[in-house]
């Protein structure tokens, strides 16, 4: 790089959600980071170095508050992690914060000049499809998982990602997607379904599923701080599980039920809208979505220290 | 005199342990003749079942003097005489019963005392959570310990060796099902989704029908270079075991080289049950990108480009090669300049033979097969001269006039040998 190593200001969007949180105190402890700028509706938890700013994504007016905020105080990287994966999330909220947050914060990063951008994304977007290869490479497309709003947001976020990287080519843009994060401190989809005692699994299916212990995504995001090039890393724990050696790992029961049956069970739970488990993602539990991870072990230098049994076994910690 | 003639029995021929056996087992379900001494489940269920002798008149059952005959001599000298063979003896003749009788011949020989069995729960069960809070949860925790006790004083009844042959097929059996339904919990599973654990506890009945029941030879095995290779065969069987056996055959002859996978294409991969299954004893499924990375980690890959139909043909058409699906395998081969072995299995068809079918569409399964129990037919695998591509690279892999050549070299090869073979082959079951 072409600054001072010693000096970096990082600005990091979505600060206070899970990502973030798992980021700011591995930034905060880099004697290499000067400053961080934390964007986000809320504060974060004090950390030294940061400084917070509050900016709400969602707002239309957002986009100048960004630029006046990174025009300031000018960064070295920006770390684009606002993605709702929430308990109470609402979707149009999502939507809003994260397909049009994107555009603004990119379009911000574009006009202020950031050299480096590093975006949050998750191996959920490939989807589980009963033709898919094994492990599924950073090229493969990004199919989703069509009936749902949850992935299908997370895809267009990538899309306008990819769109950027494209039309500036001087800008770093490193995108890390994530296998389901799982540890003591983080709450997402994956969590939550795991938390419970006793799972639906689908009849006479065992899909393959990855894990990433939440130490080792953070441990991705700061890497990501050096890449040199622009690229795409799936970043995920060693080794792969059957969906039911999750559940059991995570010390719950799998209940094994006729696909139909499960279908229209989870939709009527979801009408009543706390169950964790949408009907729209029943594909992740028929079809294996494993991704592979060697690219970021070879151009990162990424290597997982946790294996995908130590990252379930992790839930139980408090 | 019934001492010696079970003596001279034991050493004679298998036949005498077995009767032995067999017989003991009955009369430890009717305690008829002399003084039978039970030492398996149903003692350390019994309260109080400490040193339990149940001794009974000969005269209830009219074989009572027969059953007092049989002692344990039998079944101990069989033991000792033919420890090495034990393994397939046990598989054999599966016995259901996993309790073995003590008849104890006469009062002068005191039986030694029964343990009481202690439950415990299994070491290598899963921690368990907190009790489960709702009723469905309650219910099958209930259930699962109850599973493991049962498990936990099934083992503990096993003592004899070919007993325990019995119960590890009966686990590996378990196990197979609890992984098509999806339950398996495995925890070694690698990427491609093969369960080292399974595999590993499925191995004696793999050996048991390899070595014994199909009595696989293999030739030519040498042909298959280093460095990976395509492998291509002719599919057979209802239940196409032909995969794994080949994979078997390659574990056997050339273990030096890398464990072939093989392809299995997307409708048998994506059944339930069924596929999960396969996918867990180490079936890939059939796409260029997982052949490529297989290549490339310079493993011998099973292709059986028939798909389907190659096993959904009538048994009539046993042996006739249906066409080799698109080619696929001969533009893998010409993308990765890798050879082809093409490999003729003789055996597969008549070990499961495909009687009928069933319309099974709403099952997401293309047809049933109804098929008797594996037969034991005589299996022989031969591969064939490796089959370079004339130039190779992805351009020349959409070249009909570089794939089109190999695709019809493999056929001719695979076709010459089943011919071959078949001629060769004097009867279906002794080979």
């Amino acid at each position: 790089m072409a600054r001072p190593e010693r000096a970096l200001r990082v600005a990091v969007t979505g600060a206070n959600a899970d990502l973030g949180k798992l980021l700011l105190p591995l930034l905060a402890a880099d004697p290499r980071v000067d400053s961080i700028l934390a964007l986000d509706a809320a504060k974060p938890k004090d950390e030294a170095k940061v400084q917070f700013r509050r900016v709400d994504l969602t707002h239309h007016d957002s986009e100048s508050d960004l630029r006046a905020a990174l025009e300031e105080r000018p960064v070295d990287a920006l770390y684009h992690l606002a993605l709702d994966l929430s308990r109470n999330r609402i979707s149009s909220h999502a939507h809003e914060l994260e397909v049009a947050g994107t555009m603004r914060v990119l379009s911000a990063v574009a006009q202020v000049k950031v050299p480096k951008v590093v975006a949050g994304s998750f191996t959920l977007l490939y989807g589980a499809r009963g033709d898919h290869p094994a492990l599924l490479g950073e090229d493969a497309p990004l199919h989703g998982c069509p009936p749902s709003r949850f992935v299908g947001d997370k895809v267009q976020v990538e899309e306008q990602v990819a769109a950027f990287r494209e039309r500036h080519p001087e800008t770093i843009t490193v995108v890390l997607r994530f296998a389901p994060i799982l540890g003591p401190s983080v709450d997402n989809p994956a969590t939550r379904l795991l938390r419970r005692r006793l799972i639906p699994t689908v009849l006479g299916r065992d899909p393959l599923w990855q894990a990433v212990h939440e130490r080792d995504a953070g441990r991705a995001l700061h890497l990501a701080l050096d890449a040199k090039r622009s690229g795409i890393f799936n970043v995920a724990g060693e080794g792969v599980l059957p969906f039911s050696a999750m559940v059991r790992g995570a010390g719950a029961l799998p209940l094994p039920l006729p696909s139909g049956l499960l279908s229209s069970a989870l939709r009527f739970l979801n009408t009543s809208g706390t169950w964790p488990l949408h009907a729209s993602l029943l594909s992740y539990l028929h079809y294996s979505w494993v991704a592979d991870g060697r690219r970021a072990r070879d151009e990162l230098g990424f290597t997982p220290h946790h294996h995908a049994r130590e990252a379930v076994a992790a839930l139980r910690e408090d | 005199m019934p001492k010696g003639k079970s003596r001279k029995k034991a050493p004679a021929a298998k036949a005498a342990g077995r009767v032995g056996r067999v017989v003991s087992v009955v009369s430890g379900r009717t305690p008829a003749g002399g003084e039978v001494v039970e030492g398996a489940m149903p003692v350390g269920l019994t309260p109080g079942g400490g040193e339990v002798r149940r001794g009974r008149g000969g005269g209830s059952t009219p074989g009572g003097g027969e059953v007092h005959r049989v002692t344990t001599r039998p079944a101990r000298a069989k033991k000792q005489r033919r420890a090495p063979k034990a393994d397939a003896e046990a598989d054999e003749e599966p016995e259901p019963e996993p309790e073995p009788a003590r008849v104890a011949n006469g009062v002068d020989r005191e039986p030694p005392p029964v343990e009481v069995i202690e439950v415990e729960v299994a070491p290598e069960a899963e921690p368990r959570p907190a009790p489960p809070t709702s009723p469905a949860a309650a219910v099958i925790a209930t259930a699962m310990t109850s599973l493991q006790l049962a498990r936990a004083v099934a083992s503990r009844a096993v003592s004899s060796a070919g007993l325990g042959r019995v119960m590890q097929a009966t686990r590996a059996l378990g196990s197979a099902v609890m992984t098509s339904l999806g339950i398996s919990a495995g925890t070694q599973v690698d990427p491609y989704g093969k369960d080292a654990e399974l595999v590993e506890t499925f191995q004696p009945i793999s050996d048991f029908l390899y070595d014994r029941y199909w009595r696989v030879s293999v030739i030519g095995a040498e042909h298959v270079p280093e460095g990976g290779a395509i492998l291509v065969g002719n599919h057979s069987g209802a239940i196409p075991a032909d995969g794994p056996v080949l994979r078997q055959a390659l574990q056997r002859e050339r273990p030096e080289l890398p464990e072939a996978r093989w392809l299995v294409e997307d409708q048998i991969f994506n059944t339930p049950f069924l596929g999960t299954l396969f996918n867990r004893m180490g079936a890939v499924r059939a796409c260029p990108e997982n052949a490529f990375r297989l290549l490339e980690e310079r493993r011998p890959v099973i292709v059986f480009p028939e798909g389907v139909q190659g096993i959904a043909k009538p048994f009539r058409q046993r042996y006739q090669l249906k066409r080799l699906g698109r080619g696929g395998f001969a533009k893998l081969a010409v993308r990765s300049g890798l050879p082809i072995v093409p490999v003729a299995i003789i055996g597969a068809e008549e070990a499961w033979p495909l009687l009928a079918k069933l319309p099974t569409r709403f099952l997401g399964l293309p047809y049933w097969p109804i098929t008797p129990p594996p037969l034991p037919v005589k299996w022989t695998i031969r591969f064939g001269e490796p089959l370079k591509p004339a130039s190779s690279g992805a351009g020349s892999a959409e070249d009909p006039g570089v794939v089109q050549p190999l695709v019809d070299g493999t056929r001719g090869a695979i076709e010459g040998m089943l011919r071959a073979l078949l001629d060769e082959r004097r009867s279906v079951f002794r080979g």
